[in-house]
């Protein structure tokens, strides 16, 4: 149609006129980061236990490999991967093995998850880490990722060799994502101002390891600091020439983080629906994933903490920490100083992350930050008004406020033709609500409602395959066991008829 | 409503009460042209329209035992009535302002079901009821007051719209005139040439200057585009039904001068830009895919250029939005836009 397309045009013409960005929609909500960014990363005194979850990646549990009081080293593998797809795990710290069992992690159903239980010892004695050589080809890059438990450090949790492709060239650029768009949370800001070696040479690393000639590093251009920092680094990395990278600051704009978004914006390139960013010839990585990655090279150490912004106006000392992976919240909250008992916590930032009941849940690869923020009254819910701010929020050019009415009233077909599983649940939608109504609360209701009908739909014709193979088999067997017979009889008649002809001439005789 | 578990944690400062104020706020200017044209009958007629629109709203509330404060606060009802007296002759009987008010909140909005859910453009049907039921009031407007020998003072506009009383020694006759599109609607049904219409009507001799229906077209034009640059309203919409009343109107224009008036004719008498950017606009009633936001404009502007051109009545723009509200659901269906990471026409032939 050639006037939706003008329509688009123009849209997209007045949106990059007005916010200079190159994807559809998006909202600029407070920020409020500037909060955690006055001290530089603090390291907070070990928590008396730290609660390691088996699984803390996209994919099937690690498999415990220690038992209970057993002592480890910080860096010791504690569980491996269960393959093809797991990740392995490491111990964070020295201490002993105290527990493995269920227990409360930050997840959006309050779950319960099959952690290791690792109580400090307090001497942080590590294991012998040896460094590796810098990998030259996919395969030496991915068993690198693999074996230091490296997963998407920015929030998704998917293990990050399995993004590696195989061949090397089927990548020409790799995007590193320093865009951190969700408010509140500054923990990258902070690496890449004080690491900014690693995330710089960790990309060329990983570039130089796929065959890529290109590094394209955005950062949302509120973090000036960060970007110089970043610049100033690249200026003295000269070991590989063939390697052309570029800081691109980009606007500062929700969601320009998610990874799609910041693909779109930086290469003008949209990622199929039905494929990846490697079809595109791209790979994305978060900062805090190349610092790691140069860690597991140039030390041999696999991911043992990370950075997370402890922030939110119920918080005295907002501020960013490197905690060690299994830390407790209430631990690094308690330490940073809690003003306000009835806060509600959150893990991640205020647009997409997760309540936490429980204070308990430990901090795992993916967490990058607690938020405590005074309760807030609830906003009134009023009925759709079709004005479709929602749309024109969407960073996906959904129909928001179409499926917000096929969602509520149950129609599953109707949310597939509209492609709600393309939905990436930023929350711009429900923030752009002049009716404050929860949209994103439908629409996970609704793809869980469009899986689970497709799940029972196809075990139905599993059911009814499965039936009628029953049936055919009987009609075989059946078949047979008449031919069978049959033969038999026919045998048997011949025997007698062989006996009456051996008897006959006797007779005859 | 329960507690919400699952994110976003960050509401945006827009509510739909804010998004119905600035509407309000943008047709302030027309509401003070109006007055100074016209005196104060449309404030009287706005008081009627709000205190009956109040009632009926909080009457259907409690029937339909909705919560009365949050829905009586959305202001949803104020726009309704606001824009119903802006249709309606300044000096019309105040029973037409009420029961336009009433058809409009209790038969186009609540039994539909209320905020959201009605089909049609609640001001729209409410102002077709009265035109339909009362076409001879509806047809007699007030004649500007610069036009008018002694205009009515405020007091005697109160009297007459109450008691339908004039003071005595003033004739009904020497108040009231037909507006530009009457007028030349008119003219045309007798055989006159558009020329002749204008150089011996009353209304077009007096110059620009009295010419209410020009400024209250231009006042409503500059409320509009502050409505697009806050981001109320959509270009889409207004575009649409303007380029679709200059395409027609030139092109007739062009073929036959004396018959059919020109482009600034129709975009600056009646209800244009009342509806470009404040009728048509409406979000509930309209459609809502981007694409289909212009179909819509479109539409509305043809009908309301067919109607006024071809039609029984000399504006049109009730009768043409209310024909495009049933088409609205259909246009959305057939303009799904594009979905990011999908093919250039796919999605597009979706139902």
């Amino acid at each position: 149609m050639i006037i939706a397309k003008l329509v688009e045009k123009i849209d997209s013409f007045i949106h990059q006129l007005t916010e200079k960005v190159s994807f559809h929609g998006g909202v600029h909500p407070a920020q409020n980061k500037l909060m955690s960014t006055h001290q530089p990363i603090q390291t907070a005194p070990f928590a008396a236990q730290l609660i390691l979850p088996l699984n803390q990646h996209i994919g099937p549990e690690s498999v415990p490999l220690v038992q209970i009081g057993q002592q480890v080293l910080a860096g010791e593998l504690i569980a491996r991967c269960a393959p093809p797809l797991g990740v392995p795990l490491h111990a964070p710290t020295s201490g002993t093995i105290t527990d493995i069992g269920d227990y409360p992690i930050a997840h959006a159903s309050g779950i319960y998850s099959r952690c290791i239980v690792l109580t400090p010892d307090g001497l942080n004695q590590m294991a012998s880490f040896t460094p590796r050589s810098i990998p030259t080809s996919p395969q030496s890059l991915k068993a690198i990722l693999l074996h230091s438990g490296i997963i998407g450090m920015g929030g998704a949790g998917f293990p990050s060799f399995r993004k590696i492709a195989n061949k090397t060239g089927q990548i020409h650029t790799l995007i590193v994502n320093g865009a951190e768009c969700e408010p509140f949370i500054t923990c990258d800001d902070m690496l890449m101002r004080e690491r900014p070696t690693a995330i710089i040479e960790g990309a060329l690393m990983v570039a130089h390891a796929l065959g890529a000639t290109r590094v394209l590093v955005g950062i949302e251009d509120n973090k000036p600091e960060a970007a110089l920092a970043m610049k100033t680094v690249y200026q003295h990395a000269t070991q590989y020439p063939n390697i052309q990278l570029d800081i691109v600051p980009v606007p500062t704009i929700y969601p320009m983080g998610g990874a799609d978004q910041l693909i779109t914006q930086l290469t003008a390139k949209e990622v199929p629906s039905d494929g990846h960013s490697s079809d595109l010839g791209l790979i994305m990585f978060n900062v805090a994933t190349l610092a790691a990655v140069y860690d597991a090279v140039t030390v041999g150490n696999p991911v043992l903490n990370r950075v997370v912004t402890i922030t939110g106006f119920a918080i005295e000392h907002p501020c960013n920490v490197l905690a060690p992976i299994g830390t407790p919240f209430n631990h690094l909250v308690t330490w940073a100083g809690l003003k306000q008992q009835d806060a509600q916590w959150l893990m991640g930032g205020p647009m997409m992350g997760v309540p936490v009941t429980n204070f308990q849940s430990p901090v795992i690869k993916t967490t990058n930050c607690i938020l405590a923020n005074p309760p807030e009254p609830e906003a009134e819910t009023l009925p759709c008004i079709r004005c479709g701010a929602c749309m024109d929020a969407c960073p996906i050019h959904l129909l928001p406020q179409q499926l917000y009415w096929h969602a509520k009233a149950g129609e599953l077909e109707k949310l597939e033709a509209l492609h709600l599983k393309d939905c990436i649940e930023c929350g711009c939608c429900a923030y752009v609500c002049p009716s404050h109504i929860p949209l994103v609360q439908y629409y996970r209701h609704g793809k869980v409602a469009v899986r689970t009908a497709n799940n029972d739909k196809i075990a139905a014709q599993r059911a009814k395959q499965r039936h009628e193979n029953q049936l055919a088999r009987k009609a075989a067997e059946e078949q047979e066991r008449s031919n069978r017979l049959a033969a038999k009889r026919a045998a048997m008649m011949a025997a007698d008829e062989a006996a009456q002809a051996a008897e006959a001439p006797k007779e005859l005789r | 409503m329960n507690q919400i578990h699952s994110s976003p944690y960050n509401w945006g400062q827009q509510n739909v009460r804010k998004v119905m104020l600035q509407v309000q706020m943008a047709a302030t200017p027309a509401l003070f042209v109006h007055a100074y044209f016209f005196g104060i009958g449309i404030f009287v007629h706005i008081a009627i329209a709000l205190s009956v629109a109040f009632a009926a709203e909080a009457a259907m509330l409690y029937l339909r035992q909705k919560p009365i404060k949050p829905y009586l606060l959305d202001w949803s009802v104020v726009l309704t009535a606001i824009d119903i007296v802006f249709c309606l002759p300044p000096t019309s009987p105040w029973w037409i302002t009420a029961s336009a008010v009433l058809f409009a909140v209790i038969l186009a909005k609540h039994i539909f079901g209320g905020l959201g859910y009605n089909i049609f453009n609640p001001a729209m049907a409410g102002y077709a009821f009265v035109l339909i039921s009362f076409p001879a009031v509806m047809t007699v407007w007030h004649l500007p007051n610069a036009l008018v020998a002694n205009p009515l003072d405020a007091w005697q506009t109160i009297d007459y719209i109450f008691t339908n009383t004039l003071p005595n020694g003033v004739a009904l006759d020497a108040l009231t005139g037909a507006t530009p599109l009457e007028a030349a609607r008119t003219g045309l049904l007798n055989d006159q040439t558009l020329s002749a219409i204008f150089s011996h009507e009353l209304i077009f001799q007096s110059g620009q200057l009295a010419n209410s229906s020009f400024w209250l077209n231009m006042s409503f034009l500059l409320g509009g585009l502050w409505l697009l640059v806050k981001g109320i309203i959509r270009w889409q919409m207004p575009v649409g039904f303007l380029l679709a009343m200059v395409i027609l109107a030139s092109a007739f224009h062009a073929y036959d001068p004396e018959r059919y008036a020109g482009v600034l004719f129709h975009l600056f008498s009646g209800a244009t830009m009342l509806a470009a950017f404040f009728i048509i606009t409406d979000p509930v009633t309209g459609s809502t895919t981007p694409t289909g936001r212009l179909y819509f404009g479109l539409g509305a502007g043809v009908l309301v250029y067919v109607i006024r051109t071809w039609g029984g009545y000399a504006d049109a723009v009730a009768f043409a939005v209310l024909l495009m509200n049933m088409l609205a659901p259909w246009i959305d269906s057939m303009t799904v836009p594009r979905v990011y990471g999908h093919g250039q026409t796919k999605g597009n032939h979706h139902e």
